[in-house]
């Protein structure tokens, strides 16, 4: 799976902009329902994403055992 | 022999060529004397015991440790005869030993760097919240290393693991790390943050994390470094100098990532809140509506009341005026020609005309007309 961290990373940064929105005032209903929806959306993708992806380690070739 | 004398430097070269036949290394302990150090390039000071002296000669950058006078340390050398005839040992490798040296050169390196400023606070710089590359330098043996990469697995997915396996003890740990840092400041997709981790060990174990070049080197990273090395207890001078210290390399794991499972609760958390919220809104434009709608039926109600006693205004009005009202009342109309007479002297003698009385007509000739005084 190609998905970076950095997607989660602006996602999270994404549905916690939305909430703010949210706890405005007087928020325009017709908006709020597709905020909603997005928010959602983006809740699920996060949850999916960091229970399913996993970390790829690699170990450099290069030695560093001589100067 | 004596009738093929050589020369001075032959003789030397010659000397230096037994010597490093039969002692290409020797390791020899005892107590640092006379150190001083030339132009800031070569090392010079002596060693002895209670009835000998030697002295020996290296350059500051094989000196990786802070020496003084009267410190007991282990030095590693070549036995040389300079070529003004001095007998002196070139030294590879030099480390304190014992408890009390090792502290007393750790206390003065610390020291020495304090005053450059190495330490300050206002040097370090925030580690990235989020790491997406993360550079690690460690030996892939280590107890260490495991526990780091497991936390790290634990807390966190998709992240990209970039490992620089060196060794994490002995004389020559420092250098490789230092390359390790150099080479991981030099790859073309930088890390967004290098950590060093090594498990606990003994004072000796952890010594090569007091080295002066190391330290310089983690100053120098571009890159911002954690040192996760050794237990809480044990601090480091590379703890000192790095952007952000680590208790153990587990506790490094921990600092560098969160948990997915409290971001998955946050994000759960906003979930709910965003839920709560829609339908908070949903209500409010509900109740609006309604008092909106209780507004109009009112106001439609008051027109529809004023509309009503205006008509029955006009109904009475209208009622009044009824002709039929005034014939009960005894009045006539006269028409003539079918049409009501309101002069007399639209009629003369003669003519026919019509009384409608309450109750019937009556058509009648007209006699005489006369018009009123």
């Amino acid at each position: 799976m190609s998905v970076k961290k950095s997607d989660i990373n602006s996602k999270l940064n994404e549905l916690e902009e939305l909430l703010s929105w949210f706890e405005q005032p007087d928020v325009d209903i017709e908006a709020a329902i597709a905020k909603f929806e997005k928010g959602s959306e983006l809740a699920g993708e996060i949850r999916e994403q960091l229970q399913s992806i996993e970390n790829k380690i690699t170990v450099l070739e290069k030695r560093f055992d001589q100067a | 022999m004596e009738d093929s004398p050589l020369s001075v430097s032959t003789a030397v070269a010659f000397i230096n060529q037994t010597l490093e036949y039969a002692y290409p290394t020797i390791v020899v302990e005892g107590e640092v004397a006379s150190f001083k150090v030339n132009q800031n390039k070569f090392v010079f000071f002596d060693i002895k015991d209670a009835s000998s002296t030697l002295g020996c000669f290296m350059t500051v950058y094989q000196l990786r440790i802070a020496l003084e006078d009267g410190m007991r340390v282990r030095v590693v050398a070549m036995p040389k005869l300079t070529q003004w005839g001095k007998f002196s040992l070139t030294v590879r490798s030099v480390q304190p030993v014992g408890e009390g040296a090792l502290k007393r050169s750790f206390d003065l390196l610390k020291a020495k760097l304090e005053t450059e400023g190495l330490f300050a606070t206002e040097r370090k710089r925030p580690l990235p919240s989020l790491p997406r590359h993360i550079g690690v330098i460690s030996s892939t043996q280590a107890a260490g290393y495991a526990d780091f990469i497991k936390i790290l697995s634990d807390r966190w997915g998709g992240l990209q693991v970039s490992v620089a396996h060196t060794q994490v003890q002995g004389a020559d740990a420092a250098a490789q790390i230092v390359r390790a840092l150099e080479h991981l400041n030099q790859l073309s997709e930088l890390p967004d943050v290098i950590a060093i981790v090594r498990g606990g060990g003994s004072a000796d174990d952890l010594s090569c994390f007091n080295d002066e070049p190391l330290v310089r080197a983690i100053a120098a990273s571009r890159i911002p470094v954690l040192v996760g090395v050794g237990h809480e207890v044990d601090v480091t001078l590379a703890d000192l100098v790095a952007d952000q210290r680590a208790a153990t390399p587990s506790n490094a794991a921990q600092i560098l990532v969160p948990d997915k499972r409290e971001t998955i609760a946050r994000v759960e958390y906003v979930e709910r809140r965003l839920m709560t919220r829609i339908r908070e809104r949903g209500n409010e434009v509900r109740q609006q509506v309604e008092r909106l709608d209780e507004g109009l039926r009112l106001q439609t109600h008051r027109a529809f009341t004023a509309t009503s006693r205006r008509l029955e205004h006009i109904e009475l009005v209208l009622k009044q005026l009824d002709p039929r009202l005034a014939l009960r009342r005894g009045y006539a109309i006269a028409r003539f020609n079918q049409t009501i007479l309101r002069q007399s002297s639209l009629v003369k003698p003669g003519d026919e005309i019509e009384i409608e009385l309450q109750d019937g007509i009556i058509n009648a000739g007209v006699h005489h007309v006369s018009q009123k005084k």
